[in-house]
């Protein structure tokens, strides 16, 4: 599946109201061209996961819209944004988001079984990720047998089994050290580009921004810069 | 920041969880001191039910023979003794040597009492007691004042005013005395002491050799002047138990010992049993002394019943203290769980251990201290609301020891419980090292421990429950407890089995729902241990107090019908006027004779076993009145019956027409010896169409040919009638005049309501040396069959159709076993009874033919009637309105209505109804605390989920459908265990009360009220799981953002 051109325009998003509201996004604007590896960084609570979780459609904005190809994300009904993260829109987390009690099998045959895809299908496409991110031989290793960057590749292979336009990548770095972290931001990089896969990594590490086609700087809610 | 605002800020902080902990907390300690209170009420209760008997039973007696002028000495030392019992009411009873009555039948006596306290145990008929005498009266010169039983007046023929001579049987010189009838009266109960002690009392006549009348019961003071010479004195003094309390028991006890004691050294007993070496010089004058009591016996037998009501309320106590401690475990470890966050940033910052301890102690103690608030206001409050009491509250509830005894160690132990969950699983994210706990227990045996000392311990409770006196120790009284608890960790072990199989079909299919709820199940079974251990606890103590009401209910109505072994019993406890018409009056209540047996009721030893009971009954009626618990029984009751009337043969006999009232027999007895005119007494005995057979007095037969009249009114005997027989005992001075007297008894004549009726060769005439009779031909030769109790069929070495000899009256009889029983109704020694058809009885061989003393052939005459009318009550109403004096009417129904206000039965009935509410509620709080917990603990995972495409909703569902799995599957676990556990604990539990059950208690689980319990269970904490997870599910992408930190 190749990537789908990403349009942000002028999104904002409030939480709370009154003196305690935090502005997460102060009308954010972007573009991101398919198979484009963008990389959003930023202090900590400068709105990086706000605006990934709008793009994702996990949370909607006060203002402003988001278009995923053709079709309008943010005026896309509830189920219509879920069967959008089910295919077209996945997910990396800082955390990893394995399932600590599944298999790195089972946790990456998640999204699969979401969309009932049978077992066979399900198990080779599995099988495929799993050789994709380098632990074919890992399969039936639980998260806590596994190190933070192969956990981390789990998670990569969980998001790219369902064949995304548009891979959203919080932190993916953020638990690992420096050199794991520059393994990752390669390997995500590789299968941009192998996949022509449309990507947002957000990250607040320097040293990883060379690997990305275009880096953005966000602040309080307002894309500073962009390189 | 001060201490104070710190703890405030720390408890607000995290409300729902804080409330959790607290209403944990509160529930825990309010139910279970609630039950306390209830424990030490039910106690009291038991202790005043088991001292509640009738005078007879707690009484301490002297007795012996005092000359008049020593009456005095001995009235004083034993008011001293009795001034030592609680509340003693003290009677003398005094008899001297029977009197003749000239002027009447050589054969009539009368009997002179001196009874003091006889206002109190009798009331007046007609006329006044009797006063002190005068002088002359009391030498026997002058009128002495009597008062008689009414039977005795009756029979004597006299009333108030009427005068009788009495003449000394022993001293030919003492002169004859006249007594005056100055009151006739009637004995209030049969079961007041003063006719313990003299019993003539009751019946006012006696008939043996002699008839005896009496007691003439003078005025004081007679007794002590010369008119009687030495009497044997009774004293007997009877204490009111109302007040004892359990505490009071041992003192009681060591009182009582030491009176009788003092009382043996005033008499000269010895002191030592069988070692006469021991008796001191005795203190007062009295020949012959005996001092009998039975406090000792009856103060430790409300002791035992009170440690078995302590026992067993142990049990659903401490099930309900693991319960609570379950519940809080729960809350704490959410509270815990919420805390997460703020705890390893105070690690981080260098709080030690100790120090996070104080903040947990901090919390707790605030909490326990509102929980033992709360506790001492609302648990007085619970036990009154479930007691039914009114009013609800009293201030002097807030003064029993109990509440404080039972409040303040249970906050103890909250606290300590809620401290060690929190660093505990502090400690660990998400309680580890609890489940890690619960693994331990299964997988070291714990439960195996547990359910073998369980085991162990019920089999131990189970011999004190045949073993009297027993001592219960802590481990036995938990036994119950222990077995629950040891079931329940067993299913802890047998819970990764069936998860495996879950997962294993859960992912089976393409879906992820299935698959992720198997994997759930299979993959965090631990972590459901705290859960399945609360609702398990839950069930079971919940199964148990179910079983335990129902099964009470049962029992007694088990023990209701063997008090009275038909729905209707009505007996004759003294005979007298009247007292021969109640069986007419039965049958009339209770619709028709077809629905009455009488019955005949004796004692007998068989094969060692003493107080074997004897029943004679109308077997064909008894198929339909008596109606045995089925599982007492190795066949249906009707076959039993069936087989004890099967071949009845009645034998001969001389029928009469229709449904006659008088009987007219012209007799005379043909002898060489010059005899008075007098004659002797003759009896005619008629059997009517039930095969029961009455001896109807004639009058006196003599040697000229005379036309008796027997009045058959009022017999009870239901028609058609035949005459069996004609008897005339012949008394030892019938021989005086010469060595080798003939005599002959000859019926001339019979007629029935002045119908002829023709005799013929339908009785036969024999005779021996103690009287005379005719007798109808006997029925077969051959064993009467016969129902045994298995006690007596085991001592026996018998079974179903071996035949023994039974010592039933003159002559043994030869009965042959057709069935078994475990027990049979009303016997007096519970399990040892036996029971035969009393017609067939009568038509033995044994019975009818000769060879035994005539004087001794009594029949065996019916006192009590068993009855299955249509509706006992009324029935019972119309025999009450018009029963004689001394009759006795119990209906099953009512006894077992008393049964249930029985304070021990009420109080247990209100135990469990605590139990059951307390194990839903405290099942409730706790799997709330470890739904939230669970909820918390799965945000981030279900966050992810959400992020890849999987809707809330499926996520909420499949999140309460896997809590609801582990419901069902552990409420259905738990109800199989209930039923195991309640089996085995709810025999232990009922019969608190302590007396013994009889037929032994037969569990009964109430099936509709089970499947409603647990029906109830399930949908309270499927809607309590879908409540708190649907709250614990909110905003899931927030977690993420919260998690992520971007």
């Amino acid at each position: 599946m190749s990537g789908d051109l990403l349009r942000v325009h002028d999104v904002r998003r409030t939480f709370g109201s009154g003196p305690t509201a935090v502005h997460a996004l102060r009308g954010v604007s972007l573009e991101v061209a398919p198979g484009e590896l963008v990389a959003v960084r930023g202090r900590s609570g400068s709105g990086k996961t706000s605006l990934l979780n709008v793009i994702g459609g996990l949370d909607r904005p006060d203002a402003g819209t988001v278009h995923l190809g053709d079709r309008e994300v943010t005026g896309m009904s509830d189920a219509d944004l879920l069967a959008l993260r089910r295919g077209p829109v996945s997910y990396v987390f800082q955390s990893f988001g394995l399932v600590p009690i599944l298999s790195a099998r089972e946790n990456v045959g998640v999204p699969l079984r979401l969309r009932a895809v049978d077992g066979a299908e399900r198990e080779r496409r599995v099988s495929e990720a799993l050789e994709h991110v380098g632990l074919g031989s890992h399969g039936e290793h639980r998260p806590d047998e596994l190190s933070g960057g192969q956990q981390q590749r789990v998670g990569l292979a969980r998001a790219l089994v369902a064949e995304p336009g548009l891979l959203l990548a919080d932190e993916p770095t953020g638990q690992l050290d420096s050199e794991t972290g520059r393994e990752i931001m390669e390997l995500i990089a590789r299968l941009a580009k192998e996949r022509t896969m449309t990507t947002l990594v957000t990250t607040h590490d320097p040293a990883l921004l060379s690997t990305a086609d275009r880096v953005l700087e966000i602040a309080d809610g307002h894309l500073v810069t962009a390189t | 920041m001060g201490g104070a605002r710190l703890l405030r800020r720390r408890l607000g902080a995290h409300p729902v969880a804080v409330a959790a902990i607290a209403v944990s907390v509160l529930a825990a300690l309010v139910v279970v001191t609630a039950l306390q209170l209830l424990s030490a009420a039910i106690t009291e209760a038991g202790v005043r039910s088991a001292l509640d008997v009738p005078a007879t039973e707690r009484s301490l007696v002297l007795s012996a023979s005092v000359r008049p002028g020593d009456l005095d000495a001995v009235d004083a030392v034993f008011a001293r003794a009795a001034a030592g019992l609680p509340r003693a009411a003290v009677t003398r009873v005094g008899t001297a040597t029977t009197r003749s009555l000239p002027g009447r039948a050589a054969t009539d006596r009368a009997l002179l009492a001196d009874v003091e306290g006889i206002d109190t145990a009798a009331r007046l008929t007609a006329g006044r007691w009797p006063e002190r005498p005068s002088d002359a009266a009391a030498t026997g010169t002058g009128r002495v004042e009597v008062a008689l039983p009414e039977a005795a007046a009756t029979g004597l023929g006299v009333g108030v005013g009427d005068t009788l001579r009495l003449a000394d049987l022993v001293d030919a010189e003492a002169p004859v005395v006249t007594v005056e009838v100055v009151g006739t009266f009637l004995p209030r109960s049969p079961r007041d002491g003063i006719w313990e002690d003299l019993p003539l009392g009751l019946e006012g006549v006696t008939e043996s050799e002699f008839t005896t009348y009496g007691p003439f019961v003078v005025g004081p003071g007679t007794f002590d002047g010369p008119l009687v010479g030495p009497s044997t004195v009774t004293w007997r003094a009877v204490p009111d138990l109302a007040g004892v309390r359990v505490a009071d028991l041992p003192a009681l006890s060591t009182r009582t010992d030491d009176l009788v004691e003092g009382l043996r050294r005033a008499v000269g007993l010895p002191l030592v049993e069988g070692d006469p070496a021991s008796a001191p010089t005795p203190s007062v004058p009295a020949a012959s002394p005996r001092v009998l009591t039975t406090l000792p016996p009856l103060y430790a037998g409300a002791g035992q019943v009170a440690e078995r009501v302590r026992v067993s309320l142990l049990t659903p106590t401490i099930l309900l203290v693991l319960l609570g401690t379950v519940a809080l475990v729960g809350a704490a470890a959410l509270l815990a769980t919420v805390r997460d966050t703020e705890t390893r940033l105070l690690r981080t910052r260098g709080a030690s251990t100790a120090r996070l301890a104080a903040f947990a102690l901090g919390d707790a103690a605030v909490v326990a201290a509102l929980g033992v608030a709360g506790t001492v206001l609302a648990a007085p409050v619970v036990v009154r609301l479930v007691s039914g009491e009114r009013p609800l509250w009293s201030t002097t509830s807030l003064r029993d020891p109990v509440l404080w005894r039972s409040a303040l160690p249970l906050a103890v132990l909250a606290v300590t419980v809620t401290v060690v969950t929190t660093l505990w699983v502090g400690r660990t994210r998400g309680g580890g090292r609890t489940r890690a706990g619960l693994r331990l227990a299964a997988g070291s045996g714990l439960d195996l421990v547990l359910v073998v000392l369980g085991a162990l311990a019920a089999v131990q409770l189970r011999r004190y429950d045949t073993l009297a006196g027993t001592t219960v120790d802590p481990l036995t009284a938990a036994a119950p407890a222990l077995v629950v608890a040891g079931l329940s960790v067993i299913c802890l072990r047998l819970l990764p089995v069936l998860a495996r199989a879950a997962a294993t079909w859960g992912a089976r299919g393409p879906g992820l729902d299935a698959a992720w709820g198997g994997w759930q199940f299979a993959r965090r079974a631990a972590g459901q241990g705290g859960t399945l251990l609360l609702v398990l606890l839950s069930v079971g103590m919940g199964t148990i107090a179910l079983g335990h009401r129902s099964t009470v209910e049962g029992a007694i109505a088990d023990q209701s019908a063997f008090d009275t072994g038909a729905p209707l019993r009505v007996v004759r406890e003294v005979a007298g006027p009247g007292s021969a018409g109640i069986g007419t009056l039965v049958d009339r209540a209770a619709g028709g004779a077809d629905r009455v047996t009488p019955v005949w009721r004796g004692a007998v030893e068989l094969g060692g076993v003493s107080g074997v009971t004897v029943l004679g009954v109308d077997a064909e009626a008894a198929r339909r009145v008596l109606s045995p618990r089925p599982d007492t029984l190795d066949d249906p009751w009707t076959d039993v019956a069936g087989r004890l009337a099967a071949g009845r043969d009645l034998g001969g006999g001389v029928a009469l027409p229709g449904a006659p009232e008088r009987l007219t027999v012209t007799a005379e007895v043909v002898t060489d010896s010059p005899l008075g005119p007098d004659g002797f007494a003759a009896s005619v005995r008629v059997r009517d169409a039930r095969g029961l057979v009455s001896s109807v007095p004639l009058g006196a037969v003599s040697t000229t040919p005379r036309p008796l009249v027997a009045d058959l009114r009022g017999l009870g005997l239901v028609p058609p009638l035949a005459v069996v027989g004609v008897s005339v005992p012949l008394p030892d001075y019938a021989y005086y005049f010469l060595p080798e007297p003939s005599f002959d008894l000859v019926v001339r004549a019979l007629a029935a309501d002045g119908t002829p009726v023709e005799v013929g060769r339908g009785l036969r005439a024999s005779s021996d040396r103690s009287g005379l009779w005719l007798a109808a031909a006997p029925g077969a030769s051959r064993p009467v069959p016969a129902v045994v109790t298995r006690e007596v069929a085991d001592a026996l070495r018998v079974g179903a159709g071996r035949q023994v000899t039974l010592p039933l009256g003159v002559r043994d009889l030869p009965v042959t076993v057709v069935s078994v029983v475990d027990s049979l109704p009303t016997a007096q020694v519970p399990g040892r009874g036996i029971l035969l058809d009393l017609p067939t009885v009568e038509a033995t061989p044994e019975r009818v033919g000769g060879g035994s003393d005539v004087r001794s052939r009594s029949v065996f005459e019916p006192q009590e009637w068993w009855a299955a009318p249509a509706d006992p009550e009324a029935a019972a109403r119309a025999v009450r309105a018009e029963a004689p004096y001394g009759t006795t009417v119990l209906v099953a129904d009512e006894e077992a209505a008393q049964r249930r206000g029985d304070p021990v039965n009420a109080g247990m009935r209100s135990a469990m109804l605590l139990v059951t509410l307390a194990s839903v509620l405290l099942a409730g709080v706790g799997f709330a605390a470890s739904t939230a917990a669970l909820g918390r603990a799965r945000r981030h995972e279900n966050a992810v989920l959400l992020a890849l495409g999987m809707p809330p909703g499926r996520i909420r569902t499949v999140l309460v459908l896997e809590r609801v799995l582990v419901v069902v599957v552990t409420v259905l676990v738990g109800v199989v265990l209930g039923v195991v556990a309640a089996v085995t604990v709810v025999p232990l539990l009922v019969g608190g009360d302590g007396h013994p059950q009889v037929p032994g208690v037969l569990v009964r689980l109430p099936v509709g009220e089970l499947a409603g319990y647990a029906a109830l269970l399930l949908l309270a904490l499927s809607l309590v799981g879908a409540v708190v997870l649907r709250r614990t599910s909110r905003d899931l992408a927030g977690e993420l953002r919260e998690g992520e930190g971007g």
